[in-house]
């Protein structure tokens, strides 16, 4: 059997984007051994870019096709997976961007950072299309070890070091239960690998307390990856520590990676556990939103305060996925795309800021305005749309999720989801205020030896161009919402498993008959018709 | 021809192009932006001219006879919930769209040689082109929501403008009552059209009227809420269009510079009003009762504005209080279900009204040069007189102007009046008495206008005069402001020192009398178009409802007696208006003064504008600060509290989780492992 043959039995066309990624990673690895470090600075970046760029401009090609299994069942590119995988793709894209200079600054090497990164990226992003045990636990290694790396990256900081042993120690035991949770899987079901056969074998199963024993480990492990309260306590430190860029990946691409696998995992191999899946994500989605927003408060150091808000971020995202509804569905995924957005927006703020002051403490932040109005109006925008307020996309992403979590009946999340985003404005808008309102006289040290704005040095053009990407998707992809929308709903929609998981609720589509309270997107009447 | 149509989103996009621009620009590079003046303005200038040669190419198209054409895209929809934005062509918006370009065309031009010598200049182009884009996008909007955008944009607009002089105290104030009044119909209006939605389910204009026809006449909704919602509706014409109760902004706002009292306040912005009913006209038709409370608001409104016109002194003013009597008519016309004459009324009274304020910025601008850049003094009528001889070209225009606003045949204004005047007798003998008689006031506030600016010795020089004047306002702003108003003696200052030019006004550049000149053309001719015997107008713009047959039926069926009684009525009261006129301030026979003094408390009251300023001040203004103190102490005292110790109770929380972050790997561990636990042991 030749190769092409082989090729097209496995249909190994569906993996071609990470492909790509792969590709690059090579490029960059070598290249950088056989042309030197000090000229690799220079182009492995942008060849790290180019490939990203090249992997997501597959998987939009691969939007139309048919969506079939490969590689004999143990990755699905359907549409769910492409628009996550896209996700995760485009942070490592954005991180790329905010990462440059200060890998550079920091005098570590650029060529090696990128491979592990995209290394990290590739697992990610098969993540979010395995279905099979083996493929899912080798690929949550992928990208947990080059997760590990990244964190440990700056060699001559002990409190990276520092971050990299605790993540890979408190790593390394979530792991450790969520593949024993994935092996009482595979011998509850009578040795099956595949999540479909394996919820086929435990419909017929009697084990009810070995299923939940499973349940809650595999849980265990996602919630780690999702960093969702009480699997967050790695969070705050490792983000301490890591270097910036990596925490912004953390945050985002990792955590979408992580939410893929609950949704392909939980929703395909526990059909015949919906109930407990739904109550334990719902506890979490609780303790998440509460714990993440109060203790966010708190904080005195921006990187630590977006470390908590992050895991307040991941409890209105669970909203979406306990409800179990399609609508629901769509709005989680709907979030992820504005969270990457105005997340890592306003983590390329912050990584500026540090690169020209040296610091990351909030207070440090004051007077900023009269010195530097772009990057102010920019991390502006980004926590403002953090926080939710109109009409940035985090508001629609929020109105979005919060409204089909109504409709399907989770009043008291919704509620507490609000009651918290309330809580989540203040401590963004503190952010904004003292970097805005504070006078002249009242400016902090830092601000006031603020240097003279330079985008000229290696790797400060990308950061711009980064800034301003985040900063205008940031601005519009709320009012544009439409077609993002849209973009979800479809890929929601022709998953099979997602309708089976709570078949009986109603579809985002229809819309109360007189709700005059709602903003007026979302206002509509049942007899509506076309204008 | 279809890709004139297709095309046709250009016309309010071009000088959104201008604004943006040249407002990037401003943002910018402030400082050369700001010195290439002209540049600016030419580039502003030419983008409208564009739009408006687009404009006139689709009115020839569909005058003859191309369909309408509607073009909507999708710009949001949640289930079936459905909204659309986009543009149609129709023969009304082709009419408006044709109107709007050539008055903001030619007041654009007049701006060059009006605004010359303002820091302002290239700022003032912007907005300019920002508001003819915004009003432009009004008139093509194809549903409710969209109108409302606009509706709010120019109102945005109008505000900027208005308070173009931010420095000045006056200005500022106007521009915030302007927007505050405008507020109170913008929120009628939303709500009018929410709950036409509520009840219809659509935007669109005639679905909304066709199926609020079948839900009042199937009883699914009562007449009463129907009548509700019209009226909701109805508030937003009435504060945009300045009729009663809210048309308190519009003399205020003449402090804006006089282009745009020309453009806004008089030409454009204004009529919107007039023209959002006659958008709605399919939903108003079917509620007698709301049409009623229409004619009977542009009535009383038209009478309203012409007997405070009678003694206003700031020939600014006067002709601020005539636009809005004249508004009264066409909302009468619209209410007497008058339709094509409303809008006829509308497009005449655009030019000539346009051109009457040209004319009087070209005055205010003359004067300047004797009495100094103080408004009080360089707007006043007191000290005009004889301008004839020195303006030549402004005094003709404006002559024709207000032949044009009093009635008199062949100009203008007879044609539309007239048919207006002929609607109401038909629709109700009343409402014709006080469209009569309004029209002898306005032929006599016209006149007296026209007499004190332009005939008679000039008074510019009698300084008795200016000290007097500038006494009655240090009076009246101490008065109504208080301690810590500007101090209008600055100004004067300001003008001392810069120096009077000469003792004699003088004529106006050529890019002031040029716009006055080309708009005096259509003050002339363009009622022709629409004369009862032969009534083109009528053949072009007629109400959704009825078919182009049906109203040509109507049209041909004319009478020349009774149309001879009705113009011989109106014709000769407004001569009588002008004889008067010409008594008391051309031949001074008869002495104004003695007859203020004889009739005092009229006297007061029209010079006094009815109170309603001092009306609203006590019960409105007024009556809101109290409340807002009283709220304010409730706010202080108990939201506050509550808020307050919300806030401690979250920051106290945050404090006290923040210790479970030790930074111990076992312990973080440990917690990971007793969560598995705990939440086995809740799901078993």
């Amino acid at each position: 059997m030749d190769v092409a043959n082989l090729a097209s039995q496995l249909n190994a066309g569906a993996i071609l984007p990470e492909g790509a990624v792969i590709l690059t990673l090579m490029v960059v690895l070598i290249g950088e051994l056989a042309l030197g470090r000090a000229s690799a600075a220079r182009w492995t970046p942008y060849v790290a870019i180019a490939g990203l760029l090249l992997s997501v401009g597959l998987l939009c090609l691969q939007w139309d096709l048919t969506p079939t299994l490969s590689f004999l069942g143990s990755f699905n590119a359907d549409k769910l997976s492409i628009v996550l995988r896209s996700i995760i793709a485009l942070s490592t894209l954005v991180t790329i961007l905010m990462s440059i200079r200060y890998v550079e600054q920091a005098g570590s090497s650029i060529g090696e950072f990128m491979t592990i990164l995209l290394s990290a990226t590739v697992g990610g992003m098969f993540l979010c299309g395995a279905e099979e045990l083996t493929m899912i636990f080798v690929s949550l290694e992928t990208l947990s070890i080059a997760s590990y790396l990244l964190t440990g990256y700056m060699k001559r900081d002990p409190r990276s070091n520092e971050a990299a042993l605790k993540y890979l120690l408190i790593g390394a035991a979530s792991s450790a239960v969520f593949l024993y949770g994935l092996s009482l899987l595979y011998g509850l079901s009578g040795g099956e690998t595949h999540l479909s056969a394996i919820a086929n074998a435990l419909a017929q199963g009697t084990n009810h307390l070995g299923l939940l024993i499973a349940l809650v480990f595999v849980i265990a492990g996602i919630s780690f990856k999702i960093a969702a309260v009480p699997f967050h306590q790695w969070t705050p430190d490792v983000y301490e520590g890591a270097p910036t860029p990596v925490v912004a990946f953390l945050s985002v691409g990792s955590k979408a990676a992580g939410f893929a696998l609950a949704i392909r995992l939980l929703t395909q191999a526990f059909p015949a556990v919906v109930e407990q899946w739904q109550f334990i994500f719902t506890a979490l989605a609780i303790l998440s939103m509460v714990l993440g927003n109060v203790v966010a408060i708190a904080q005195t150091s921006m990187k630590r305060m977006l470390a908590y808000s992050s895991i307040g971020q991941a409890g209105f995202v669970m909203i979406g996925f306990v409800i179990g509804t399609e609508a629901g569905y769509a709005s989680m995924i709907f979030y992820l795309l504005i969270y990457l957005f105005m997340n890592l927006g306003a983590f390329t703020c912050i990584i500026l800021f540090a690169l020209r002051t040296g610091t990351d403490q909030i207070s440090e932040y004051a007077g900023l305005y009269q010195k530097d109005p772009l990057l102010t109006l920019a991390l502006s925008l980004c926590l403002l749309s953090l926080g939710g307020i109109p009409p940035l996309a985090g508001f629609f992403g929020k109105i979005y999720l919060f409204w089909a979590g109504w409709q399907a009946g989770a009043y008291g999340l919704v509620i507490l989801g609000l009651v918290t985003s309330v809580i989540s404005i203040y401590y963004y808008i503190r952010v904004v205020k003292m970097m805005v309102v504070k006078e002249p006289q009242e400016m902090s040290d830092v601000v006031l030896n603020y240097p003279a704005i330079n985008w000229t040095p290696l790797g400060m053009r990308p950061l711009q161009v980064g800034l301003f990407v985040t900063l205008i998707a940031t601005s519009i992809a709320g009012i544009l919402s439409n077609p993002l929308f849209t973009l979800v709903n479809n890929a929601v929609v022709e998953v099979p498993h997602l309708q089976t998981a709570n078949a009986a609720k109603t579809p985002m589509a229809i819309l109360p008959t007189t709700t005059p309270e709602l903003p007026a997107p979302l206002v509509s009447n049942s007899d509506s018709t076309a204008l | 021809m279809e890709l004139l149509y297709q095309y046709a989103w250009l016309i309010p996009v071009l000088p959104l192009v201008g604004a943006m621009l040249v407002g990037l620009g401003l943002i910018s590079f402030n400082q050369g932006t700001n010195k290439l003046r002209q540049a600016n303005a030419v580039l502003i200038v030419s983008l409208l001219g564009a739009a408006m040669v687009l404009s006139f190419a689709i009115l020839w198209s569909q005058i003859h006879g191309h369909a309408p054409y509607l073009k909507t895209i999708e710009w949001a929809s949640a289930g079936s919930f459905h909204l659309t934005m986009g543009y149609t062509i129709d023969h009304l918006t082709a009419l408006m769209l044709a109107v709007v370009t050539t008055v903001a065309f030619l007041v654009m031009i007049y701006t060059d040689g009006y605004m010359a010598h303002d820091p302002g200049y290239v700022r003032f182009y912007a907005y300019l082109s920002l508001f003819s884009s915004s009003m432009l996008g009004l008139v093509v909007s194809p549903n409710l929501v969209q109108i409302y955008v606009f509706w709010e944009l120019v109102g945005m607009c109008s505000y900027l403008l208005v308070g173009f002089w931010f420095d000045r105290k006056a200005a500022a104030e106007a521009a915030q009552k302007a927007f505050v009044t405008n507020r109170v119909g913008d929120f009628g209006l939303l709500l009018g059209i929410l709950g036409l939605f509520w009840a219809t389910g659509s935007f669109d204009f005639e679905v909304i009227g066709e199926r609020l026809q079948d839900l009042v006449a199937s009883g699914a909704l009562s007449m009463g809420v129907a009548v509700l919602l019209g009226v909701l509706v109805f508030l937003g014409p009435v504060a945009k269009s300045a009729q009663f109760p809210l048309h308190v902004w519009l003399p205020d706002a003449m402090e804006g510079p006089t282009p745009i009292s020309a453009l806004i306040h008089a030409a454009t912005m204004v009529a919107a009003g007039v023209f959002l009913i006659a958008r709605m006209f399919p939903v108003f038709a079917g509620l007698p009762v709301v049409m009623n409370i229409i004619a009977w608001t542009g009535a009383f409104t038209a009478f309203l504005g012409a007997t405070i016109a009678i003694t206003q002194n700031d020939i600014k003013k006067g002709l601020a209080y005539s636009t809005i009597s004249q508004l009264g008519y066409m909302v009468m016309a619209m209410g007497v279900g008058a339709y094509s004459a409303g809008l006829f009324h509308l497009m005449t009274h655009a030019y000539f009204k346009a051109m009457l304020f040209l004319g009087s910025g070209s005055v205010i601008h003359g004067m300047e040069a004797v009495v100094g850049h103080d408004p009080a003094l360089a707007q006043d009528m007191r000290l005009m007189g004889g301008l004839r001889k020195y303006m030549p070209v402004t005094s003709v225009t404006f002559l024709v102007g207000c032949l044009a606003i009093s009635g008199i045949p062949p100009f203008a204004g007879f044609w539309s009046k007239d048919e207006i005047l002929g609607s109401a007798f038909g629709a109700n003998p009343a409402l014709w008495g006080v469209g009569w008689l309004t029209a002898g006031m306005t032929a006599f506030y016209m006149f007296r206008m026209y007499f004190s600016t332009f005939e008679g010795a000039f008074r510019g020089n009698q300084k008795e005069i200016q000290v007097q004047l500038l006494g009655e306002k240090d009076g009246k702003v101490v008065g109504a402001f208080g301690p810590g108003a500007m101090d209008p003696k600055e100004l004067g200052h300001g003008a001392e020192a810069h120096g009077y030019h000469s003792d004699s006004p003088h004529e106006s550049p050529v890019t002031m009398t040029l716009p006055l000149l080309v708009l005096a053309v259509p003050s002339v001719l363009i009622g022709l178009l629409g004369t009862p015997f032969n009534n083109y107008f009528e053949g072009f713009i007629y109400p959704p409802g009825e078919l182009h047959p049906e109203v040509m039926e109507v049209a041909s069926e004319f009478d020349w007696t009774e149309f001879a009684i009705m113009a011989g009525n109106s014709v000769g009261i407004a001569l009588i208006g002008i004889t008067l006129a010409s008594l008391m301030y051309l031949s001074r026979k008869v002495d104004a003064a003695a007859i203020a003094v004889r009739l005092q408390p009229l006297y007061q009251l029209s010079l006094n504008k009815w109170y309603f300023d001092d009306i609203y001040d006590t019960v409105f203004v007024q009556g809101c600060r109290r409340l807002a103190r009283q709220v304010l102490e409730v706010d202080y005292n108990v939201v506050d509290g509550a808020v307050n110790l919300t806030g401690f109770l979250a920051v106290v929380t945050g404090e006290g989780l923040k210790y479970f972050e030790n930074g111990r790997a076992q312990f973080y561990a440990l917690i990971i492992f007793l969560a598995v636990l705990g939440f086995v042991i809740v799901a078993a």
